[in-house]
């Protein structure tokens, strides 16, 4: 596991369109907080919606390209199937390379927020703990992607297969999926609201960040008197404990998937 | 010479006068009797001890309390009742009314009485004034108890009285922090309400200033009903998150002005219910969800030279439109993309107020579940460059600039720095380490 996690962080980090997108990242963060950070507040406000809408946006993108094309270019360059030869357990490959794209990822991510803060800083800003916050789910949300990711790199027989799907799953849980969600609202009975809301934050990690920061911010009076009870039981220990445990199973699943398929490459290998 | 010493001997007799009249009361002694024997205009020393309530003040006195001199009402209705004039009560403790009812003191048709550094624990309601006239309520603490709303009193009740002066008294735990009922001429200022159904409650409520009060944490800020001719300024009401709240709520009411204020991180900061002649001006909304509501008809209403900072929705308009410039300037709002070529300070373009999203939850209040979510907000940006969508209003003479006259001191965070450099160095030393690894095959 320590040998493929090696081989995938320093293959990872040593990518320059992996650097690009950490400057970028870097950039636009700083930006968003630096041209909206004139309030901070323990509560969510239009600024901490730009910085987390950011993150919402690029980080499962950006996770999804880097751990899906690397995977399937390993494997379509035959690299991985190299790698299967060896006496190494599929599972230890598996995770091995789940970890070693996670600590590159997470870099990119601290590198961003790192300078965002200090950004916020020299222009007079005030720390929050939603900085925080923000960014220690910024860093879960990259690690269910990257759960993703991996699987899609071994199922995917090339990187433009891997780079569609991937860009696919992206547009879906980011794009698509909120209106989708209103679609069905405006057709399910009105009883069926909360646990309509309930789903969709379970079946998209994207909206089990989102839910997942505002509650944790305490500021779930933002999703209006109709949920008004399941928002209070969201901000409640049993809520939050509930979304650690949703998060976990988004990146136990794939994993697992993934090394299911490792397996069978093992077997063919 | 000797009329220097006659002069000396009458000044140190004087001086000692008071302490020779005022007599001293201790635990021994009832509280009540020593009142009841005391004559007209008598200073009391209330020595510290625990004095059994309910006590009954009919003549002017003035009762200074050490510290640590508590009366304790022991479930009776008013633990202190005043019905005379000229009373003066300084630095008593007073706790245990009656569940339900009563209050720790109850001023009855008195006139020209002074509370001050009192406090009142565990009472139903703190302070009630009925008719009364030339009050003062001065830096008192103030705590109900710890039940729902419902069951709570209010902090300090004015009911018919005349010329009422609050100040720096510190409420929390109760019903209403304050409730002005048919009070006339009240000044209001400096207090601090927190944990509270409406921190200021107006009801049929004329001429008087509320100034620099700190309200958070409650349902509502200011709850102004039926009210006239009432000043409201460069009060702090921050944090009323509660999905019913509002950071101030003007409702059927007329002439009041709203200048200087600080609204910050309400659910709604402020809404406009069927008021009449009411100015909003020169007050900063911050970082609230929304930070205007106007719901029927506002006549003569305008909305003039205020902040919109980081709100997640400007306004919702609901009724008859009002005004959001006086025909010079108008507000500054975040929101607004436009140029100001001509240098003047006011944008060159009026600045409409819209949202998708508002259109939408009109139609859908469930989607209030997105407010902000990454999809929504693209389609809120896209519309607002394709579409026009229908105005809420609009502000013609949009301000440019403004210039923060911030009270609250524009302090360094470390913290901040501290987590970023964490992050920073952190980040670049894995970036360096992972570059520099060496891949040993086979481990």
């Amino acid at each position: 596991m320590n040998t493929a996690m090696k081989y995938q962080w320093m293959m990872m980090i040593r990518s320059k369109w992996l650097m690009s997108f950490a400057i970028l990242f870097a950039i636009l963060s700083s930006t968003v907080i630096a041209s909206s950070g004139h309030e901070t507040a323990g509560v969510f406000t239009r600024s901490t919606a730009a910085l987390l809408n950011l993150s919402l946006l690029l980080v499962p993108l950006v996770s999804l390209l880097a751990g899906s094309l690397f995977i399937a270019g390993e494997k379509e360059d035959g690299r991985l199937s190299l790698i299967l030869t060896y006496p190494i357990s599929p599972r230890s490959l598996t995770f091995g390379l789940y970890a070693g794209s996670c600590i590159s990822l997470w870099t990119v991510i601290a590198f961003g927020y790192g300078s965002a803060s200090v950004v916020l800083f020299t222009t007079g800003g005030t720390w929050s703990t939603f900085f925080f916050l923000s960014f220690a789910l910024t860093i879960a949300l990259t690690s269910i992607f990257l759960a993703i990711a991996l699987f899609i790199g071994l199922v995917a027989s090339n990187r433009l297969q891997a780079l569609g799907v991937s860009l696919f799953i992206w547009a879906f849980f980011v794009l698509f999926y909120e209106f989708l969600t209103l679609a069905l609202l405006s057709l399910v009975p009105k009883q069926f609201t909360i646990l309509l809301f309930g789903l969709s934050v379970i079946c998209n990690p994207v909206e089990l960040m989102r839910v997942w920061t505002i509650t944790a911010m305490k500021s779930s009076a933002l999703f209006g008197p109709q949920l008004y009870e399941w928002s209070k039981w969201a901000e409640s220990t049993s809520g939050q404990l509930s979304f650690v445990a949703i998060a976990c199973v988004w990146m136990i699943v794939p994993l697992f998937l993934a090394n299911v398929w490792m397996k069978r490459g093992k077997r063919h290998a | 010479m000797r009329s220097l010493f006659f002069w000396l001997i009458l000044i140190v007799t004087l001086l000692f006068t008071k302490n020779v009249y005022g007599q001293t009361v201790e635990g021994h002694k009832q509280l009540q009797q020593a009142i009841d024997e005391a004559h007209a205009g008598d200073v009391l020393v209330v020595k510290r001890g625990v004095y059994e309530g309910p006590i009954i003040i009919r003549k002017p006195i003035h009762l200074i309390a050490e510290p640590g001199a508590v009366v304790d009402g022991d479930g009776s209705e008013y633990v202190i009742t005043i019905r005379a004039p000229h009373v003066y009560i300084e630095g008593l403790t007073i706790h245990r009314s009656a569940y339900g009812k009563g209050a720790g003191v109850l001023i009855k048709e008195s006139s020209h009485v002074t509370l001050k550094n009192v406090h009142i624990e565990d009472a139903h309601y703190g302070v009630y004034v009925e008719k009364g006239m030339n009050i003062n309520i001065v830096n008192n603490i103030i705590r109900g108890r710890d039940v729902h709303f419902a069951q709570r009193g209010n902090g300090i009740h004015l009911l018919k009285t005349k010329h009422v002066v609050v100040s720096q008294n510190d409420i929390s735990r109760v019903q209403d922090g304050l409730y002005l009922d048919g009070a006339e001429h009240t000044t209001i200022e400096k207090n601090k309400v927190t944990n509270a159904r409406y921190a200021i409650h107006f009801m049929y409520a004329e001429d008087g200033i509320a100034k620099e009060n700190v309200l958070t944490e409650n349902i509502n800020g200011i709850m102004m009903m039926m009210s006239k001719r009432f000043t409201i300024e460069q009060n702090t009401i921050a944090k009323q998150l509660d999905y019913r709240g509002y950071g101030a709520l003007i409702y059927d009411s007329e002439h009041v002005v709203m200048h200087n204020n600080t609204l910050l991180y309400n659910s709604t900061a402020l809404s406009l219910q069927n008021g009449r002649h009411c100015t909003i001006k020169a007050n900063e909304f911050i970082g609230n969800y929304r930070a205007l509501h106007s719901l029927y008809e506002n006549d003569n209403t305008i909305v003039v030279e205020n902040k919109f900072l980081g709100n997640m929705e400007d306004a919702l308009i609901q009724g008859a439109p009002i005004a959001f410039d006086d025909g010079e300037k108008g507000n500054y709002w975040d929101t607004y993309q436009f140029y100001d070529l001509n240098d003047d300070g006011i944008g060159d373009a009026p600045h409409r107020i819209r949202s998708m999203y508002s259109r939408l939850l009109r139609q859908w209040p469930s989607v209030q579940f997105y407010f902000q979510s990454p999809a929504l907000a693209l389609l809120d940006t896209t519309e607002s460059f394709f579409t026009q969508a229908q105005a809420q209003g609009e502000d013609r003479f949009p301000l440019m600039e403004i210039d923060f006259n911030k009270n609250e001191t524009n302090e360094r965070s470390w913290r901040l720095l501290l987590f970023g450099s964490i992050l920073l160095v952190s980040s670049l030393f894995m970036f360096v380490y992972g570059r520099r690894m060496k891949y040993e095959k086979n481990g």
